[in-house]
């Protein structure tokens, strides 16, 4: 059942991530984005991971994709098509490059014992099978476990990203600030 | 569940928490002073707490090497040389910049806290002792970056600058962070000392590794599938080809201080990130990385030294010039020795010292709107100017790797470490490279002293601070070339978790 779950959720997400990719609509690519987003979110609920799925859809299925939307729609963009000479260039290599990737992939996750399976209880390597673990013996209280972990484990790491944040702030009042002067 | 925080071992970090104070304190401080009057008190502030922050980082230097922060940072003499170093190269952009402000009329309020946010980015690439920490790292310091790049309100490139790099930064931000997951996918742990255990290798500062696989059980094609993808995020920011389509363009489009900081400061942060990541947790499997690197390595050495033949601008052609630097630099991580890691640290402070001070001679040459970067620009300039000129051309003739400068003693090591760990034929290329490169540098110091100049240019006073920069910078070019005993006695102390 659950694998059966997975694969269909997997399936659509990565049917929907294509599309986001090929659509020349900037509108329709923000909305499979969303797709894409929901899908991650059953994912993360297969993995036992509750927190996670419902930030995931609270902060970039809702607050951050609408902000995308307004943004798309405020400013009304007309794309120009793309130059196909330039283009018809780098498609094939483009194209060799991703398919050389794809192969590669498939090489190193086939030479990897015990893959591929991301769900509990099938044969997994030791690794994820070790952190699926710790998150499934937690599961009365996720988000207490996320939560100690942050300001534990993670502290450091938690305290930078503040200021990573503060850094982008600036940068972004920094942007606001050079538009007049353009006029 | 209990809670308990962690060993909160402040001293550990201290450089960088004076360096977040100093961030804000620029921040505040502004807003106080309102919006002109604060100019040179923000410059001073920012070079007092870089100093601040320097002089801790040296009381620090006979602590004991130990990890802090649930071991997220290592606080060992790796950390602290390379902090120093980026410092130095903090101040030194401060000083650039502090003239550049003045001619083009930038805000200097955001200025200084993003440059000393991305120098604490700088200092976490170096310090990192789990991914984590490495990727959040290169995120700030690139998020910082791509503002300053753009930093500019008179002239347009460098927005064109800044959206290049924003997108393709991200572009190779993903590569890191998927290079993460699949390294922590196939050993169960972030910890680069847990990674290196689990693979193998022998001991050093290892802390708790609880969720990392036994040690020979790892998954190595997942693990070889992370350690490209690594090199492809950690190369974009260290301009290694193929990942260098970005660096010309944004080193010519960015402001002059912004483009020294970049090929000096956040070149040498990608490589001590470099160093540390595959050093420390991947030393055991080096016989399959290094090959994948030399190759880059010449690559990157050929690629750098053959197209900077072509350029006419100055600023383009020190882009090239640092990617072909890279090359050499990524030579002393092939290596993968003891030997290699402390050549890569002095050809850091050696590369910083010849680059810095070229580009401080541009900044001096520059003007109001008009940055003076044709490389015929420099024609005559031994007439008008014969103390800049002489800097000019020690800096260039270090840069080709001309004896006696730290340029010649660099290669040396670096190349020397190669031929040790058995890459003859790196080394050679290496040399042929360097020997094509001198062409390119010898031409700006033809124009300078053989070539008479075009147009009477009014002569201006050249800035005071940033000629004491180059004057400094071509004293350490060839005080370390002469001697360079005392810094390798230092980078060897600093790398000895090498093995």
């Amino acid at each position: 059942m659950e694998f059966l779950i997975f694969s269909a959720v997997a399936a659509i997400a990565i049917a929907a991530g294509l599309l986001m990719v090929l659509q020349r609509n900037a509108m329709y690519s923000a909305l499979f984005l969303v797709v894409v987003f929901f899908c991650l979110a059953v994912i993360y609920i297969l993995l036992g991971a509750y927190f996670l799925a419902v930030v995931q859809v609270a902060v970039y299925a809702g607050a951050i994709m609408v902000l995308m939307l307004f943004v798309i729609m405020l400013l009304n963009v007309a794309w120009p098509e793309p130059d196909d000479r330039v283009l018809g260039l780098l498609r094939p290599l483009g194209a060799t490059a991703a398919v050389t990737f794809a192969m590669l992939m498939a090489w190193a996750l086939a030479g990897t014992p015990g893959l591929p399976s991301p769900l509990p209880g099938t044969s997994l390597p030791v690794g994820a099978a070790m952190t699926l673990g710790r998150v499934g013996e937690a599961q009365a209280g996720h988000v207490q476990e996320v939560a100690v972990t942050l300001f534990s484990k993670y502290l450091l790491p938690f305290e930078l990203v503040s200021i990573l944040l503060l850094a982008a702030i600036l940068g972004a009042s920094v942007l606001a600030r050079k538009r007049p002067d353009h006029a | 569940m209990t809670f308990a925080l962690p060993a909160l071992d402040w001293w550990a970090i201290a450089p960088m928490l004076v360096l977040v104070l100093t961030g804000c304190a620029t921040l505040v401080a502004e807003l106080v002073r309102g919006d002109d009057a604060g100019r040179a008190p923000l410059a001073w502030l920012t070079v007092a707490g870089a100093s601040v922050s320097g002089g801790i980082a040296l009381g620090q230097w006979d602590d004991p090497a130990r990890l802090a922060f649930s071991d997220m940072v290592s606080s060992d003499r790796f950390t602290l040389f390379f902090t120093v170093l980026f410092l130095v190269v903090t101040c030194v952009t401060v000083l650039f910049a502090f003239e550049q402000l003045r001619r083009e009329d930038f805000h200097p309020g955001e200025f200084y806290p993003l440059l000393a946010f991305s120098t604490i980015g700088m200092v976490l690439m170096a310090a990192a002792a789990d991914l984590v920490i490495t990727f959040i790292g290169v995120e700030l310091l690139s998020i910082c970056l791509y503002i300053l790049v753009g930093f500019s309100r008179r002239r347009r490139e460098p927005e064109e600058s800044a959206i290049k790099y924003l997108l393709l930064g991200s572009f190779a931000s993903a590569f890191l962070l998927y290079g993460i997951a699949l390294v922590y996918g196939s050993t169960g742990t972030t910890s680069l000392a847990c990674v290196g255990r689990a693979l193998g290798a022998p001991g050093g500062l290892v802390g708790a590794c609880e969720g990392a696989v036994a040690t020979g059980s790892v998954a190595t094609g997942m693990l070889l599938a992370g350690i490209g993808l690594l090199v492809v995020g950690l190369g974009f920011k260290a301009a290694l080809v193929p990942f260098h389509s970005w660096a010309p363009d944004v080193y010519e489009g960015a402001p002059t201080a912004i483009t020294a900081f970049m090929s000096v400061g956040v070149k040498a942060a990608a490589f001590a990130a470099l160093l540390r990541v595959f050093l420390v947790a991947f030393p055991t499997l080096a016989p399959d990385w290094s090959v994948l690197l030399a190759v880059v390595a010449t690559v990157t050495m050929v690629t750098g030294n053959t197209v900077a033949l072509f350029q006419r601008n100055i600023k383009r052609m020190l882009g090239y010039s640092s990617i072909a630097h890279a090359g050499y630099l990524l030579v002393a991580i092939v290596a993968a020795s003891h030997a290699g890691a402390a050549s890569l640290l002095f050809y850091a402070v050696g590369y910083a010292a010849m680059n810095l001070g070229a580009f401080a001679i541009v900044v001096v040459l520059g003007r109001a709107g008009e940055e003076r970067v044709a490389i015929s620009d420099y024609a005559g300039l031994s007439q008008r100017q014969p103390l800049l000129a002489a800097l000019m051309a020690t800096f260039m003739f270090a840069l080709a790797g001309v004896p006696p400068t730290v340029g010649f003693v660099g290669k040396f090591y670096v190349f020397s470490a190669a031929v040790d760990a058995g890459y003859v034929w790196l080394a050679l290329a290496g040399l042929a490279s360097s020997v094509a490169s001198a062409y390119y540098y010898l031409r700006v110091v033809y124009q300078m002293y053989m070539v008479d100049p075009k147009e009477v240019v009014a002569s201006h006073s050249p800035h005071r601070w940033v000629s004491l920069v180059a004057t400094v910078a071509g004293f350490a070019v060839i005080a370390l070339g002469v001697f360079p005993g005392g810094i390798i006695g230092v980078a060897t102390a600093s790398t000895s978790f090498v093995r």
